[in-house]
């Protein structure tokens, strides 16, 4: 099954109208920015100095006060959206649904933008950036980030999260929003690569993608453990006690990432893979519009 | 210690696929995760192995190794030596007798369901050569399953014995079952309570004792009769025995087909008898119940009952000049329906005909009364008289029942002469019949050779009381005793019934109806009942009709089953069972691979033990 469809393009439709509708005025793209230029919306009055642009002169203010003033403007900026997504082996466990659910929804959140104007960048990265869609806008980009998408592979060594936010920031034009894509799944944390991003005036975003197996394993007996990303062997009796044991060290992992992100102000979305990536966009859109805006 | 199925050792071979399938079990799956570093948080947790644990999966093979061993074994049929040179013969003597239904003291359970319970454990006692036969001990004594080795056989035998109410006969069973294995070395398990027997039995006689002694008390005799002097009063003998160690107390209460005649407040002292005579009066038979309701150990012999047949008029044709005494007499008569008449009927229409003085030649058909003939007919002859007589001779009968005649004066009595056979009950001492009875085909005829205008007979009281006796006699009445009748006897029942009777009565009990119809046999005269195991009243159907004739009222009236002490010791039967507990070898050792079973399972495969 193709991972994206006509219905897939289909529902992106719908939900870029949905968060339009919803999230009217609330959203990534259209927004003012802070700075003041070219914009159409009246903003300001400051007095003329020599070399300004005679265009921007009220003269209607000038002709019944004598005064030259020159009209500011808001100026209109849109944004940019970078997509970081995990390619490296642990997202290909069980499957690869986490890989999947993590692409459908790149595509999804980059549809989304794109619809608003916004500008968007894809990061393919394991233990750095692998693969990269360039800074891009318009909605007629989407195919071409599905055909990106669909030659993806997680097949990548180990989650590095550090190297990919160096190489990250270097390559990342202006800041913006970044959306991580990941399972986390990495040794050196995740910490101290969002405070960075933060650091670096970005808008992190983390997006947890775990399978059902990974919260609730059902392993039972003799088994070996192999590491995905590490190549990292372990055998163990696994007892009904010790799976007892790594839900309650999984679901503690869940909650320090949680913790963190409301700790950091940044948006947290945290999933497994048997929920709907449309139903996970509604959600996200929902709970983080705050801080997606 | 031998096998009874050696071959079922080639089952050995299934522990090469048990190694096979372990040696494929231990090697390791192999599992790709997202990451190990949950599990190695999970690893770091769990305190480091023994290492016994370390070896549990030696010991999981070696358990199950043990498992197959033993059921290998156990399918082998594993005999010990005594046991396998020649196989058991049991007889089992089970006492189905009244005193099993009473319950186990501390418990809902009867007396009988353990000794069920205990014959069942014999049964799965029984390996391939073992042969088991079943006696009940309750009278009468039946073999009811020969010697066989089918289990199968011995419980669809066991599911149909029921506990009766008989008396046991435990004597008589025995030695059934000794004969039944005469010239075997056999043993007899005789399971009762112990109550109703002897003390000590042979040895070879192996005694399973059931049930707890029990205090008990209960109706051992119930018993009705018409009056002598009234023919309407009726009297009920009851007793009520006690086996019990306390003070027993309870109402007594007994009904006339279900109506309440009368309660009486019952206090029975221990080891003693309560006994009372009641009177009611009326014509109306059916059945009398008498119940006591005391807290005892045996409620069967709380009941009881017996059938008082109804005494339905007598039709009387009185052929007087007028004889006044006679006539009143007669009249007084409450079961007496009297006509009275100067002219001797050519026809008796009416049951009884009695004539006074004057008789024809040959006398009507029927039951005739002749008082004071004054002639010869074809039954005697008179030649002369006899002068003041006196009583020389008197015979016990149920004419003569409660009269005595030595005190009488008769001035003169007519000689009479019998011409044809006939009872003399009373004679005088020069030889004078003074009441003679012929009994003909065509109906007895009573003569009463005493004149009533010149003796002082009418003025006794023991005339009317010789004419009621008179004329029961002739109706077929007779005020006998009518008793409920004991459990596991034979009977024969002499009574007469309105209805008219087959040859052959299917009888139902309606007290129990769980009870067997019983077969009785009438041949005109009387009822012959079997031996029957279920006390109660048994009625008769008519087919044609939708009445029912109680026909007779068995009760389990025995003092012997009344008693709920035991007298008999239990003898050990411990060296007879196949193993300890009554079990086979081959059971306790698959309960032992059951148990290994449940700990390998919850040890190694639901890791208790990791």
């Amino acid at each position: 099954m193709p991972l994206f469809d006509d219905d897939f393009l289909q529902r992106l439709d719908y939900l870029s109208l949905v968060s339009r509708r919803a999230f009217a005025g609330q959203m990534m793209a259209q927004r003012r920015s802070r700075q003041l230029g070219s914009g159409i919306e009246f903003a300001d009055h400051r007095q003329y100095t020599a070399g300004d642009d005679f265009r921007y002169l009220d003269w209607n203010l000038y002709a019944r006060h004598g005064e030259l003033l020159l009209k500011r403007f808001q100026e209109e900026q849109d944004l940019h959206v970078y997509l970081l997504l995990d390619c490296s082996c642990s997202m290909a466990v069980d499957g690869g649904v986490k890989f999947d659910l993590a692409r459908q929804l790149t595509a999804a959140l980059a549809y989304i933008a794109l619809s608003d104007l916004d500008r968007i960048a894809v990061f393919a990265f394991a233990d750095g950036v692998l693969h990269e869609f360039a800074l891009t806008r318009g909605k007629a980009r989407i195919v071409a980030l599905m055909d990106f998408l669909n030659q993806l592979q997680a097949t990548g060594a180990g989650t590095s999260l550090p190297r990919l936010v160096s190489e990250f920031v270097q390559r990342a034009p202006r800041p913006g929003l970044a959306v991580l894509l990941s399972d986390l799944f990495a040794p050196e944390g995740y910490q101290t690569s969002i405070d960075r991003l933060r650091y670096q005036r970005f808008e992190p975003h983390v997006v947890q993608i775990h399978s059902p197996q990974e919260a609730a394993p059902g392993l039972l007996g003799d088994v070996e453990l192999v590491d995905s990303e590490s190549g990292e062997q372990r055998r163990m009796t696994v007892t009904e006690q010790q799976v007892r044991a790594y839900q309650k060290a999984f679901e503690s992992f869940l909650t320090e990432l949680r913790q963190f992100c409301l700790d950091k102000a940044v948006g947290c979305s945290i999933t497994d893979t048997s929920v709907a990536y449309d139903d996970l966009v509604l959600q996200m859109l929902r709970s983080g519009g705050a801080s997606l805006s | 210690m031998s096998f009874l199925n050696p071959t079922a050792f080639l089952w050995s071979a299934l522990a090469v696929p048990i190694v096979i399938f372990f040696l494929l079990k231990m090697r390791t799956r192999r599992v790709t995760v997202g990451s190990v570093m949950f599990w190695q948080q999970v690893a770091e947790e769990t305190p480091p192995r023994a290492l016994w644990l370390r070896l549990r999966h030696v010991m999981s093979l070696l358990v199950q190794l043990l498992l197959l061993l033993l059921l290998v074994f156990s399918l082998a049929g594993p005999e010990f030596h005594d046991t396998a040179k020649r196989g058991r013969t049991l007889v089992v003597v089970l006492d189905t007798s009244a005193s099993m239904q009473a319950q186990t003291a501390g418990t809902s359970g009867r007396r009988f369901n353990e000794a069920l319970a205990r014959v069942n454990r014999l049964i799965d006692g029984l390996n391939g050569q073992d042969e088991m036969a079943i006696v009940t001990g309750a009278r009468p004594a039946e073999v009811l399953c020969g010697l066989t080795p089918h289990a199968g056989t011995l419980r669809e035998t066991l599911e149909k014995i029921s506990c009766s109410d008989a008396p046991n006969d435990l004597e008589s069973a025995v030695t059934m079952a000794s004969l039944l294995v005469r010239d075997q070395d056999a043993d007899i398990h005789l399971i009762t309570d112990g109550c109703g027997s002897q003390a000590d039995w042979a040895e070879g006689v192996l005694v399973d004792l059931v049930g707890e002694p029990l205090d008990n008390a209960g109706i051992t005799t119930l018993q009705v009769r018409r009056s002598f002097r009234d023919p309407l009063t009726w009297q009920v003998l009851v007793e009520i025995q006690s086996h019990s160690r306390v003070e027993l107390s309870g109402q007594f209460e007994i009904q006339l087909d279900g109506e309440i005649l009368d309660v009486l407040e019952v206090i029975v002292q221990p080891g003693s008898r309560w006994s009372d005579v009641l009177e009611f009066r009326s014509s109306k038979g059916g059945v009398v119940t008498a119940s006591v309701d005391l807290a005892d150990g045996l409620r069967a012999d709380n009941f009881a009952s017996a059938i008082l047949p109804a005494r339905p008029p007598v039709s009387v044709t009185l052929v007087t000049a007028g004889q006044w005494f006679l006539q009143q007499v007669l009249a007084a008569n409450a079961l007496v329906e009297l006509t009275v008449t100067d002219l001797v009927p050519g026809q008796n229409e009416s049951e009884i005909l009695v004539l006074d003085g004057d008789v024809p030649q040959d006398l009507p058909t029927g039951p005739v009364i002749v008082v004071q003939p004054q002639g010869p007919t074809s039954l005697w002859n008179i030649s002369g008289t006899e002068q003041t007589p006196l009583v020389g001779r008197q015979q016990e009968d149920e004419l003569t029942r409660n009269v005595r005649l030595d005190n009488v004066l008769m001035p003169q009595a007519a000689r009479l002469e019998p011409l044809a056979p006939a009872d003399v009950l009373i004679e005088s001492a020069g030889g004078t019949p003074l009441l003679l009875r012929f009994p003909r085909p065509e109906g007895p005829v009573v003569v009463l050779n005493i004149g009533l205008n010149d003796s002082d007979l009418p003025l006794r009281t023991a005339f009317p009381i010789l004419l009621g006796n008179t004329i029961a006699a002739a109706a077929d009445d007779a005020s006998e005793l009518w008793s409920s009748v004991p459990v596991g006897q034979a009977v024969q029942i002499r009574r007469r019934f309105s209805e008219r009777l087959p040859e052959v009565l299917l009888l139902k009990n309606e007290t129990d109806q769980a009870a067997p119809m019983v077969r009785a046999v009438w041949d005109d005269e009387s009822l012959t009942l079997p031996p029957v195991s279920h006390s109660g009243v048994y009625v008769w159907d008519a087919p044609d009709s939708q009445s029912r004739t109680p026909i007779a009222a068995i009760q389990m009236a025995s003092d012997s089953e009344g008693s709920l002490l035991p007298v008999t010791s239990a003898v050990d039967r411990q060296s007879t069972d196949a193993g300890p507990g009554g079990r086979p070898v081959w059971w306790y050792l698959v309960l032992t691979v059951l148990i290994l079973f449940g700990l390998e399972w919850c040890g190694f495969h639901r890791r208790w033990l990791a």
